[in-house]
């Protein structure tokens, strides 16, 4: 009934083959201990964290500690994803490759948005610290940088796919590469932008959360404090506080992008 | 004789000048809350806090016993996220097939039994929960239940993804061919083998596909959760940005970026073998 | 301004170098202020010879002088300021779906705005009353604030053709301008056309297929067919045998309707279209 399980010729048996041995090897070299996971102190620590974690702190004065750092978290979201959207256009025009612009500028601005990429915002996030100090700014600007890098990448590769009809009229008329691209180029693709950037900024609120963890302010600075002292009651709340965060930005960006598409 | 338009002056003005100023209430507070000030970046003070650091970057640490720790941590890195995307699958998988509605056996004829409404909702609540939470506190509060080391780090990528992979299979399951599988739901099947004989073969390219994007972003993840002592590079490369050794962070950097651009290729070259 | 094509030769950029060329050997001398009708069967290259007009085709043999300048040998900033003096016109109306009329035709005149200017232009737009009358000219002034996707087909071409009007081309290659147009809007748009190019004293070539209008409107007339130039008369000299044999094998093609408004007075119908705007 279920055909030979292995064949030497078939690739995808080999791909599956490699996949096992990649995922043993994976648990064996990482000397996990899970047991650990089990003993008895573990579950004894566990069992007294999740008490805790159900009784949330919701004294008044928390509570508005946790509006101001939500606000903070959510703030930073905002103007760091707005940021690296209006940035992302511009380096759009530079490393899309129909854009008629010099090959070296195309070549450069796309490695240069593969670094913003690649490093991620927390990394982002640290470097900034040492550049500006402590706080929201940093994790803003970090979250700025590294979504600069992806949502350029995706918008880039909008105006590559975007048709050209438009773009080669206006060209063919004299219109400069730049103005091109503001007129013809754009308007074909904004809609495509707009969901780009919403979904990110939903990626971003969860981001913003955590960025504060290495000092970046809003909730993640308070959850970092709060855990280290172990008061388990303020960090419940806190992690409560983000989920609603995740929760109302997911839902703001879905109405938001049901009301552009009518 | 040319004649005079009856509304010269644009009408999408007023829209425009509203949205603007909603945007600006919304904006002004925000970069206040954030202090946005960005030419602090360039105070004299910061300025050369931030000159040195960077000009430490250069050269980069390159020597053997540093350069075979990183390797090793590289792989610890990988490991991590397999480690952990194969732990979410295995619970995953059970999660997607009990909130997706293809499976339903009270939905082929008629709408589905209320109890059966109410279970599959509270495990797709259950699923964005643990997605909700963002991995780091995960590996915050796993470090502090197992200790430092790359376990919570595995445990966090498996919490999080269990919810990611949850949710993305319950739905890739339920938007594509469901015709096979509630022909043998009908025709008497149990749900088990409506799945592996109905749902898998339709979907398990667009199901593998998933998992290896997702793969991929989890090796990202587990470089930075190093961060909170979930082992790998990023715990080094916080050990190394606390010595301010620039020249460490550096090559930690590159190897970084190297890393995901690997991934990143062998991802793109998997899914395309997929197809 | 005049253009000289001597023994040109274009060849489509996809082709493969065995086919034929869409062009072939072709000469042709049009001086500044002309009104030229190209026509002929599909496929006769009419499209890839405005092409090779607007500089958007580099030949692969031959001559090509437009305004008494070899294009291809100019560097980029004369290039440029050379394709600022000629307006393109693609038989699909190049127009953003999503833009307004008012911003799609005030895209004709980007060659002249600086980088700022046209920013500005699309939040506090400059040229709402040039854009109008253009409209006007064509009955669509009613149009002006409205989003491109809002029109039809034949609204969009008349935007596309009123496009022209709002640059300051000297040069107009407009293709195929009446094929979505009924042969009222037809007679009205073509009309326009004509004589806002013989206000400004521009050269204009056009291809068209409707051959009654092509003969009515234009006084030069040129035949394509297989790349190769048929013929080069003038109007008068036209005889339906010529047609005949230019569309051979293509005589569905050969539209012979007769123009709706048999009116040779070009002012009397701009103005009546000016006045339709009231």
């Amino acid at each position: 009934m279920p055909p030979v399980l292995f064949h030497w010729r078939c690739s995808i048996c080999w791909g599956l083959v490699a996949l096992i041995i990649l995922v043993t090897l994976s648990f064996w070299s990482l000397d996990m201990q899970l047991y650990r996971l089990f003993s008895v102190e573990a579950m004894q620590r566990m069992g007294s964290f999740v008490s805790e974690l159900m009784q949330p702190n919701v004294s008044l004065d928390f509570l508005g500690k946790l509006a101001a750092a939500g606000f903070e978290t959510i703030a930073m979201s905002f103007v760091g994803t707005l940021l690296a959207a209006l940035a992302g256009i511009g380096l759009a025009f530079l490393a899309a490759q129909n854009q008629d612009l010099p090959l070296v500028i195309t070549r450069f601005s796309r490695l240069f948005l593969n670094f913003l990429r690649s490093v991620p915002d927390l990394v982002w996030a640290a470097i900034l610290i040492i550049a500006s100090g402590l706080g929201p700014l940093a994790g803003t600007l970090a979250l700025a940088l590294h979504t600069a890098g992806v949502l350029g990448r995706l918008f880039a590769q909008a105006a590559e796919n975007a048709p050209q009809h438009v773009y080669e009229s206006l060209r063919l008329n004299g219109s400069s590469p730049v103005q091109c691209f503001v007129y013809a180029t754009l308007p074909s693709i904004l809609p495509q932008l707009m969901s780009y950037t919403l979904y990110r900024w939903e990626n971003n609120i969860r981001a913003a959360a955590v960025l504060g963890v290495v000092g970046a302010g809003g909730l993640g600075q308070m959850l970092a404090f709060h855990m280290s002292l172990f008061q388990m009651n303020e960090t419940s709340s806190i992690l409560l506080t983000m989920i609603f965060l995740v929760m109302l930005v997911d839902l703001l960006s879905y109405v938001i992008r049901r009301a552009l598409s009518r | 004789m040319r004649v005079e338009a009856p509304a010269m002056r644009d009408p999408a003005w007023i829209g425009r000048v509203f949205w603007g100023l909603a945007v600006l209430v919304v904006l002004l507070p925000s970069l206040v809350a954030v202090e946005f000030k960005p030419w602090m970046l360039f105070e004299p003070e910061n300025l050369r806090v931030t000159a040195g650091f960077v000009m430490d970057f250069f050269p980069p640490e390159v020597n053997s016993e540093f350069l075979f720790l990183i390797l090793r941590e590289s792989w610890t890195t990988i490991a991590i996220a397999t480690a952990g995307m194969a732990l979410a699958m295995l619970f995953a998988v059970p999660f997607a097939l009990a909130a997706s509605s293809a499976l339903s056996i009270s939905s082929l004829t008629g709408p589905m039994n209320p109890a059966g409404l109410v279970i599959r909702q509270l495990i797709r609540w259950f699923l964005i929960v643990l997605r909700s939470v963002p991995e780091l506190i995960w590996a915050l509060i796993f470090v502090r239940v197992v200790g430092l080391g790359p376990a919570a780090g595995v445990l966090a990528i498996a919490v999080t993804y269990t919810g990611m992979l949850g949710k993305i299979y319950g739905e890739i399951l339920e938007s594509g061919d469901t015709q096979a599988s509630r022909a043998l739901l009908i025709g008497g099947g149990s749900r088990l083998q409506a799945f592996f004989y109905g749902l898998l073969p339709q979907n398990a390219t667009e199901l593998s596909s998933y998992t290896v994007y997702r793969w991929e972003c989890a090796i990202r993840s587990s470089a930075v959760l190093g961060f909170v002592g979930a082992g790998g590079l990023g715990q080094q490369m916080d050990a190394s940005m606390k010595m301010f050794n620039g020249g460490e962070v550096a090559t930690i950097l590159i190897v970084l970026m190297v890393l995901v651009a690997i991934a990143d290729l062998m991802s793109a070259f998997i899914r395309k073998a997929i197809q | 301004m005049n253009i000289g094509l001597k023994s040109l030769e274009v060849r489509h950029p996809a082709s493969a170098p065995t086919s034929p060329s869409a062009i072939d050997k072709l000469d042709l001398q049009i001086k500044a202020g002309e009104h030229l009708a190209v026509i002929g069967p599909s496929g006769a290259g009419k499209t890839t010879l405005l092409q090779a007009l607007a500089v958007g085709l580099r030949p692969s043999s031959g001559q090509i002088s437009v305004g008494n300048q070899d294009p291809w040998s100019l560097n980029s900033s004369l290039l440029k300021q050379l394709r600022s003096t000629i307006f393109y016109a693609p038989q699909i109306p190049p127009l953003p779906p999503r833009q307004r009329v008012i911003t799609a035709l005030s895209s004709a005149k980007l060659a002249e705005l600086s980088f700022i200017d046209s920013l500005v232009n699309l939040v506090l737009p400059k040229f709402t009353q040039q854009a109008y009358e253009a409209l006007c000219a064509f009955d669509l002034g009613e149009k002006l604030w409205l989003r491109v996707d809002r029109l039809s087909g034949g609204e969009r071409q008349r935007v596309g053709l009123a496009k022209a009007l709002m640059s300051s081309a000297r040069l107009w290659l407009i293709d195929e301008p009446l094929s979505a147009l009924d042969p009222k809007r037809s007679q009205q748009a073509i009309e326009a056309l004509v004589s806002e190019a013989d206000q400004r004293g521009v050269t204009l070539v056009a291809t068209l297929h409707q051959v009654a209008v092509a003969r009515q409107m234009f006084p030069r007339i040129v035949g394509l067919r297989d790349g190769t130039l048929q013929f080069d008369l003038a109007r008068e000299q036209v005889s339906d045998e010529t047609l005949k044999s230019l569309y051979a094998d293509f005589e569905h093609e050969l539209e012979e309707r007769e123009p709706i408004v048999g009116d040779q007075d070009l002012n009397y119908s701009v103005s009546k279209a000016v006045i339709a705007c009231r």
